[in-house]
């Protein structure tokens, strides 16, 4: 889910570069005659409400999740979006910059030593299915995904909680580490200081009804029919997931955070663009995203509310350091000073971008702004280059005292086709020879791995997880996934330390510190952000948000006009 | 001919074994883990991705993960490795979509296509063969993807006369005919121009070559009117060939459904595939595989009945 190369996002950019490639032009001379077309064809699509006289707006946003069950190892697209609507963990990462907050516990104190979180819960909070929510509920879901049978391993974060290792290992029959001190009241005991608890485990695993699961074995959790229209606390209810067709969300009237003013809210899985382009047009939408070339039609009608987001995806190329090229980061830094990025935003996302600079958002609170940076400057890469020993030869390409030449291969998923091929010429310009190898989704081989490829565009979405744990996920050694091979031992050491803090602003200025360690290696290539475009159709007034993925977690808050 | 049909009928218990080891192998040809395309790369250590490895049954040799699955799928408990929902469900749920859908493209393709090849064959080389060639020629050129998009812009967004994607209004759920139909409208006709196209070439040639036979002439000169010639002893004879169409058409028509359904976001058979296929989803991709495969079989098997019905003189298997 994280980067692009997930099932659904893959395919969507597949087909926009096998559909819209042919018949961008014509779909949009077409829309231009007809600009106000979308007046006339409103009674076909969506309808201001259902047949039973609900208020309701069919959103085109969310590609289908695997699974609607918290907790299980492959959950696919989208899916995190979808929880944060329907579910709730014991708190949950704020916006904009991703601190933590409150959600079903309404505090929480920490120990001196951080080693214990006492939670105090809402009360009065009731499931979907009306039964009051209470301590036992978090106690048993973190027994159950700790526990042996529950699928996949344990999860690092999880991993923290005393007694969690033997409990996976299947040698004790629940957590020592989680207390139920009365029915509002929960005690999390950790077996060392971890600063990211809360905006991992607390925030990412919802909490499950026991008065639901306990009767259900916990291998068979995840093929229940729970895991397709689970009971939670959140501010809708699943009342319908039609396979490969739509969502159905029902307002829960009860919801702690007060009842949504839509009642029904029905997100429409469409795989290809241009049909969402045309279901916006129609009005069969109500809200959704368009690619930037198909912005237009919306911006000149009056009837329409564009929305350009700072995109909270970045794109980047990463390399394998083990290589002896990518091993000199004169090398790197040479590719980030070549590349003009405005001039690809421009011309690429026609403008509606911003140029990447760190691999974590901007508006995240960790977010150091004076770490280095390698803005477009193909003299300063160009004297990198030749310090590095790489001198120009007759062909316009760089070889070294050995004779090597200056050529490596990108591989270019087709996720992010475009992008690489605009890199290429930049590169080409300073001394390199870059030969493009496109990687179809059947071709694919999941996130590459150090050892399967020398240079490689990619893609990482900085909502779905705490940016801290982003950064760990690159930068900190030993990593799941390798897919760069990069370490530096200060670094290491400094996540080892933020990771204990036991104040926040030291914790902060910890990650600034990894933040400057890490660009001064510039390991990897950024390139640039695509803004989040959003059309809101005539029925519907949204909040004002910084991002695209706070819009949609206000649901609750949308309105549709008289 | 039932005890021929009978005999094929028992043929494809090892015709679906062979095929059914053979597209296993297939799947199993294309790079990539399941594990590593299906995990969330954040969030699963390498221990976590282990442990999913084995409990997707991926840590046993590749015979006997094919044997398990086989079981699995003959037992009817194959979970897809994706949403662990049962894949014959997942199937189930998807089918009248597709079902509906090819139903449709075949009838009108056939009936339609039928039409224009013989109102071709009666006027050879004439302005209306001439012009009927040339729309039969584009339906098959134009691009499936181009022709829906046109027709979603001219009939959804401009017109406003039909819904543009899905396969029922939004807030309701079932198969209410009336409510479905109009959603089938646009996709049909994309993928009945192309199989018209097909069928209109194939009757016209057909009817063409049996209009100069011997037997046509000794018809007229006996005085039958020249539509009991042209509808009893010519289309009848000249459908031979357009019948075998029947069968061999429907790997192509599911084929198109992949890319139909997923232009007009239809939860049919076709996007199923395709998203099974990236996320390598492999047990719902043997199983679709060989369910098309049971398709294919059962419609040549059909194809040969129609034939002796056809046709007096083909008698089967005597």
């Amino acid at each position: 889910m994280k980067t692009r190369s997930s099932t659904s996002l893959t395919r969507r950019r597949l087909l926009q570069s096998a559909v819209v490639a042919g018949a961008t032009l014509p779909v949009r001379s077409t829309a231009a005659a007809g600009s106000s077309a979308s007046g006339s064809t409103l009674a076909l699509g969506a309808r201001s409400s259902s047949q039973d006289g609900r208020s309701q707006v069919v959103i085109g946003a969310w590609a289908e999740p695997a699974t609607l069950l918290s907790g299980a190892p492959v959950t696919g697209a989208s899916y995190q979006q979808i929880q944060r609507v329907i579910a709730n963990g014991l708190v949950k990462l704020g916006y904009p910059s991703f601190e933590v907050e409150p959600d079903l516990a309404e505090s929480w104190e920490t120990s001196e030593d951080h080693l214990t979180h006492t939670f105090t819960l809402r009360s009065g909070v009731t499931w979907h299915d009306g039964e009051p929510f209470t301590a036992e509920d978090v106690k048993f879901t973190y027994d159950l995904v700790t526990a042996k049978e529950w699928p996949g391993g344990l999860d690092s974060y999880f991993a923290q909680i005393a007694g969690a290792t033997e409990h996976k290992a299947g040698e004790a029959d629940q957590l020592t580490g989680v207390e139920v001190i009365d029915d509002t009241h929960v005690k999390v005991t950790l077996v060392q200081p971890d600063a990211l608890f809360l905006a991992s485990a607390a925030s990412r695993q919802r909490i499950l009804p026991k008065h639901v699961l306990e009767s259900i074995p916990v291998a068979d959790i995840d093929k229940s029919d729970f895991a397709r229209k689970p009971i939670y606390t959140g501010a809708y209810i699943v009342e319908e997931w039609k396979q490969g067709e739509s969502l159905t969300l029902r307002a829960n009237p009860d919801y702690f955070g007060g009842a949504p003013a839509i009642e029904t809210v029905i997100s429409r899985f469409i795989p290809d663009p241009a049909t969402t382009y045309a279901e916006l047009s129609s009005g069969g939408l109500d809200i959704g995203t368009v690619s930037p070339d198909l912005l237009s039609t919306f911006e000149n009608d009056s009837a329409y509310t564009v929305r350009e987001l700072p995109g909270l995806r970045v794109i980047f190329l990463h390399f394998d350091l083990t290589l002896p090229l990518f091993s000199d980061s004169r090398v790197r830094k040479a590719i980030r000073h070549a590349v003009d990025k405005q001039t690809v935003i421009d011309a690429l996302l026609l403008g509606k971008g911003e140029v990447g600079r760190s691999f974590i958002t901007p508006l995240a609170w960790i977010f150091n702004p004076d770490a280095p940076d390698y803005p477009y400057d193909p003299k300063q890469a160009a004297n990198l280059l030749d310090e590095a020993g790489w001198t120009l030869g007759d062909d316009g390409v760089r070889v070294n005292a050995d004779g090597e030449r200056l050529a490596f291969t990108l591989t270019v998923p087709t996720a992010w086709r475009e992008d690489g091929l605009a890199v290429q010429p930049f590169l080409q310009a300073v001394g390199f020879e870059v030969t493009i190898e496109e990687q179809g989704a059947g071709q694919s081989t999941g996130p590459l791995q150090v050892g399967e490829y020398q240079a490689a565009v990619n893609g990482w979405n900085n909502y779905i997880i705490d940016p801290r744990a982003d950064l760990q996920r690159w930068f900190q050694n030993p990593r799941p996934a390798d897919q760069t091979g990069y370490k530096n031992d200060e670094v290491d050491a400094l996540f080892l330390k933020a990771r204990a803090a036991l104040d926040k602003e030291e914790e902060k200025s910890l990650y600034f510190q990894i933040q400057e360690l890490v660009e001064t290696d510039a390991p990897l290539a950024y390139l640039w952000r695509e803004q989040d475009l959003l059309v809101v159709g005539p029925r519907l007034t949204v909040p004002e948000t910084d991002t695209l993925s706070e819009l949609y977690d206000r649901i609750p808050e949308w309105r549709l006009n008289d | 001919m039932s005890r021929h049909i009978l005999r094929r009928i028992i043929l494809l218990i090892p015709m679906l074994i062979g095929i059914s080891i053979m597209s296993y192998g297939i799947i199993r040809l294309a790079p990539g883990d399941p594990t590593r395309m299906l995990a969330d790369p954040e969030m699963l250590t390498t221990e976590q991705m282990e442990a999913l490895r084995v409990q997707l049954g991926l840590d046993q040799p590749i015979q006997i993960q094919y044997l398990r699955t086989m079981q699995s799928l003959l037992t009817g408990d194959l979970l897809s490795f994706k949403t662990r929902q049962p894949v014959m469900e997942m199937i189930a749920e998807r089918l009248p979509t597709t079902a509906g859908l090819t139903a449709g493209v075949l009838i009108v393709g056939f009936s339609l296509g039928m039409v224009v090849g013989v109102l071709q064959a009666l006027r050879p080389s004439t302005r209306l063969d001439e012009a009927l060639t040339f729309f039969s020629l584009f339906g098959f050129a134009v691009p499936t993807f181009w022709l829906a998009l046109m027709l979603i812009l001219i009939f959804s967004v401009r017109l406003g006369w039909l819904p543009t994607s899905g396969i029922r209004p939004t807030n309701t759920a079932g198969w209410d005919p009336l409510a479905v139909a109009p959603y089938l409208v646009l996709p049909t006709i994309v993928l009945a121009t192309n199989l018209l196209a097909i069928v209109a070439r194939y009757t016209r040639s057909s009817m063409l070559e049996t209009m100069g036979q011997d037997y046509l002439r000794t018809a007229r000169a006996k005085g039958l009117s020249e539509r009991v010639v042209t509808v009893r002893h010519a289309l009848r004879n000249s459908l031979l060939p357009v019948i075998t169409l029947l069968g061999a058409q429907i790997p192509y028509l599911l084929g198109g459904t992949v890319a139909v359904e997923t232009i007009f976001a239809l939860p049919g058979i076709g996007r199923l595939a395709l998203d099974s296929v990236i996320s390598r989803d492999y047990p719902v991709i043997l199983t679709i595989n060989l369910f098309v495969a049971v398709l294919v079989l059962i419609g040549n098997l059909l194809a040969d009945i129609a034939y002796v019905l056809a046709d007096p003189r083909v008698r089967l298997g005597e």
